[in-house]
């Protein structure tokens, strides 16, 4: 950024109470500018640094105010945490219709760069929810990160892309009246190369990258920590994630399944808040505190003894 | 085209916000407000982000923002229709205009935005032109009738009730609740925006029936009422199909077209126009 930027003086505050400082960046993704978020603690810094990645199509909006509450609270235990908008989302230069699943994850590597060059982080750590936590998973598996939280991981792509074109026959149906089905929306895919989607242009290139996506499957070298968390009403566990936990655990270091339940579990990854009598409110804050304090309390038992020490002294 | 995201002090919290700036100096500048939904400042399906950039390319900056706990801003989230946030919209818009050096700007809303597009509208004389984007309903400009009856129903508490109910309810809040067919009536700030100059554009998704309200009341409006020169008061339409929450792909690509186009036409056609017009404000 020039000198002459006018908003310069603008592009950070700090928070006292918090403890932390966020700054906006504009750094190169994928081949173009977006706009991400670094959080510090304004005291002395942890070493493991950490991505937040987010979901893919709708779901990133849903999410995100979790994302944010869990970039600051970890800031304010001492983990410097960058989240960004991968290309095709939010402030990125790319339009919507280039979002794509590898491109996620090469952002998110693109992005643990960037945290470790601007904060001296020496170790990172991925976080994501949903589909936003099988990008985490494959970008740690690609880089040797240290550690990895995942939130209700998207195992089977496949399962995904076909829960979205059910989403998106059931919008045509509400709004419209028009009756099509899942099949139909997967003939015009093929047809046209691309289906709105809930009024998300999904391409028939990322279906296909994301068919193949079986995230057991592609965990073979990870060697950090990671804590998966199933989001549940029934507090039943699910077989699947205590696979992939077993997977984690033999292919890499600490490796613990924990399950949040909650009335609302199903909800997770949709819209939250809901209106009445001419007024919105959060119908998942209960949710999203169990989760993140599950995942700091996490992050603080997997600290080296040395760090918890530097920052009893800080 | 430029984007600079920056974090604007507003009571003891931080509004997240980004400008976007053409190449060339700025004729104009636009503030796009979405609904408080949980809608982050690019909005749905990124409408204002791809607007954003439309315009800079017709030489127009832009900024966007995230209400209050919603986004990258800071604070406790919060959502009444009684009580839009046109405190944090002039907050973003004031320091963005000096920081540009503009002293004009059109705004955008939907749903909440919209009505806080009229209360930053009444509040500045700054404020030159409204494009309110109404895909469905026509409640967020319109006036809360009565506390206590189904009249003041919202339409999405509606969509919650049972079928027959839901139906009912419907027609009571579209005609009144004695089946008579109630006049439109706007909130305050329309007329009070349309009087001091501003022109305004409602892009318009709705029934053909909710249309006929919206023409009946631009109508009365004041300056419309009048009929001299061409009307400052235009109503557009979206495809009517299917709008629910800007969907089809159509129906953004309309939104994004119509905005852009809507302040192409309202705002200043050059960056010397707009600086003779702030010399002549100054001057008066």
């Amino acid at each position: 950024m020039t000198t002459d930027d006018p908003f310069g003086p603008l592009r950070s505050y700090e928070d006292s109470r918090l403890g932390i400082r966020e700054m906006f960046l504009v750094p190169l993704v994928s081949g173009a500018e977006t706009v991400a978020v670094l959080s510090v603690p304004l005291e002395q810094m942890l070493p493991c640094g950490w991505i937040i990645c987010h979901s893919f199509g709708m779901e990133q909006l849903y999410l995100q105010p979790l994302e944010v509450e869990v970039a600051r609270r970890l800031a304010s235990a001492g983990f410097p945490v960058l989240r960004f908008h991968a290309q095709g989302y939010g402030d990125s230069a790319l339009p919507t219709d280039r979002a794509s699943f590898r491109s996620q994850v090469e952002g998110a590597i693109q992005a643990a760069n960037l945290l470790m060059e601007s904060t001296g982080a020496s170790e990172i750590g991925f976080l994501g929810a949903r589909l936003g936590a099988t990008v985490a998973a494959l970008a740690a598996e690609r880089i040797d990160a240290s550690s990895l939280v995942l939130w209700e991981p998207v195992m089977e792509g496949r399962r995904y892309v076909e829960a979205l074109l059910r989403s998106g026959a059931v919008t045509e149906l509400a709004s419209r009246g028009r009756e099509q089905g899942e099949s139909d929306l997967a003939q015009q895919l093929h047809q046209t190369g691309i289906v709105d989607v809930d009024g998300f242009p999904l391409r028939r290139a990322v279906v296909e990258e994301m068919s193949g996506i079986d995230l057991h499957q592609e965990i073979s070298r990870f060697s950090g920590s990671s804590l998966v968390v199933q989001v549940s009403r029934s507090g039943i566990e699910r077989a699947d994630l205590r696979r992939l936990t077993g997977r984690l655990a033999s292919v890499g270091g600490r490796a613990s399944l924990q399950i949040v339940t909650d009335p609302l579990a199903r909800m997770f990854g949709l819209q939250r808040y809901h209106s009445s009598s001419g007024r919105k409110a959060d119908t998942q804050g209960d949710l999203s505190e169990a989760l993140i304090s599950r995942t700091l309390a996490w992050c603080l038992e997997g600290l080296e003894p040395d760090s918890i020490r530097r920052q009893e002294g800080a | 085209m430029r984007d600079h995201p920056l974090f604007v002090p507003f009571r003891g919290d931080h509004l997240a916000a980004v400008v976007t700036t053409p190449e060339q100096t700025a004729r104009g500048l636009v503030v796009f407000l979405q609904g408080a939904g949980g809608a982050t400042r690019t909005h749905r399906y990124r409408l204002w982000t791809r607007a954003a950039r439309r315009l800079a390319g017709d030489g127009i900056a832009s900024v966007r923002m995230d209400y209050r706990g919603i986004g990258d801003s800071t604070g406790a989230y919060a959502f009444e229709m009684e009580a839009p946030p046109v405190e944090e919209a002039l907050t973003v818009v004031t320091l963005v205009l000096d920081r540009l050096g503009l002293d004009g700007f059109g705004v955008v809303g939907n749903c909440i935005g919209a009505r806080t597009a009229f209360g930053l509208a009444a509040r500045t004389e700054s404020c030159r032109s409204v494009a309110c984007i109404l895909p469905m309903a026509l409640g967020p400009v319109l006036e809360r009738r009565g506390e206590n009856g189904v009249a003041s129903l919202g339409a999405s508490t509606a969509k919650l009730l049972p079928g027959r109910v839901a139906h009912w309810a419907s027609r009571v809040r579209r005609l009144g609740p004695f089946g008579g067919r109630p006049d439109l009536r706007f909130i305050p700030e329309v007329s009070i925006a349309v009087r001091g100059g501003t022109k305004v554009l409602f892009l318009h998704g709705g029934t053909e029936e909710s249309r006929q309200r919206l023409v009946a009341g631009a109508k009365a409006l004041p300056a419309v009422a009048l009929g001299e020169g061409a009307s400052p008061v235009q109503i557009w339409r979206m495809p009517a199909e299917g709008t629910s929450g800007f969907r089809p792909l159509e129906t953004q690509r309309v939104v994004v077209d119509s905005v852009t186009e809507w302040m192409d036409r309202t705002l200043p056609v050059s960056a010397a126009d707009a600086r003779s017009t702030r010399r002549s404000a100054g001057a008066a």
